[in-house]
């Protein structure tokens, strides 16, 4: 099953995209843990796009797509989900990680996004292909009402 | 989301519920630190009926949580749903952060 939809424009949009995107996962029932795992992640991914992939040029138009697969392979449920812009080139799987140890005094404020979007799935993998940035992460999660499996 | 903040002797009380996502973080940041003065810098952030976190909510818990520790004060959490936990688990912010299980050590904690 696949579900395709735009990329939100404002942060305004960004809830009701995330209904959808959890409709589509519980529809394939997705235990609830890994529902929200994979919602944060998709959250970072489309916000940092939002925020950062067009500095300057909000009006024009522009090409951001999300796109989600889901699969059921025995007791689990594949889950993959393509990102797809035409903003700056940005490798998200290459970003610093934040200090995580950080006092409340020296913890700084951001860049804790592309870093949840990395522990929030199993599999991150980004290419540059025709000016696009494609940014395609994959989580396998236990099904609902069922003991989850290795991993 | 929805705020709902309660000013007593002894903390500020701030009950949140719903998502506190990239959207809504900005209306909660606002309600936060709109509250936070210098003989009201003891903030309890009742996390119980919040479902969602993402790294824009934290961003707020963090900033609050700075600016009331540099008016001498200090932030806590408590009610915090299993999901939500795990957030800030990964992230480190359960090791920097003051997160009880109730209201009533989540009020001590800040007021002393």
């Amino acid at each position: 099953m696949r579900l395709d939809l735009q990329g939100p424009r404002t942060r305004q949009e960004v809830p009701a995209l995330l209904d959808r995107v959890e409709a589509f996962l519980a529809e394939g029932r997705c235990a609830s843990a890994a529902r929200v795992q994979l919602l944060i992640a998709i959250e970072e991914a489309l916000v940092n796009v939002m925020l950062n992939g067009w500095p300057g040029e909000t009006e024009r138009e522009r090409v951001f797509g999300l796109s989600l697969e889901r699969r059921q392979a025995e007791d689990r449920l594949e889950v993959a989900i393509l990102v797809e812009d035409d903003g700056i080139a940005f490798d998200p799987t290459c970003a610093p990680a934040p200090d995580i140890d950080a006092s409340i005094e020296d913890r700084r404020i951001g860049g804790l996004g592309i870093f949840f979007m990395h522990e929030m799935t199993d599999t991150q993998h980004y290419a540059r292909v025709a000016g696009r940035n494609r940014l395609r992460l994959t989580k396998s999660c236990p099904i609902e009402g069922q003991h989850p499996g290795p991993g | 989301m929805n705020v709902t903040t309660e000013v007593t002797k002894r903390a500020v009380i701030h009950r949140l519920s719903g998502r506190l996502d990239t959207a809504s973080s900005p209306a909660a940041e606002q309600a936060i630190l709109q509250a936070l003065r210098p003989d009201q810098s003891r903030i309890v952030l009742d996390m119980r009926n919040v479902d969602y976190v993402s790294s824009a909510g934290l961003r707020v818990v963090l900033l609050a949580a700075k600016q009331a520790k540099s008016a001498q004060g200090a932030l806590a959490l408590f009610g915090m749903q299993p999901g939500v936990r795990e957030v800030f688990d990964i992230s480190g912010f359960s090791r920097i952060l003051s997160i009880l299980p109730g209201e009533a050590e989540a009020i001590a904690q800040v007021a002393g």
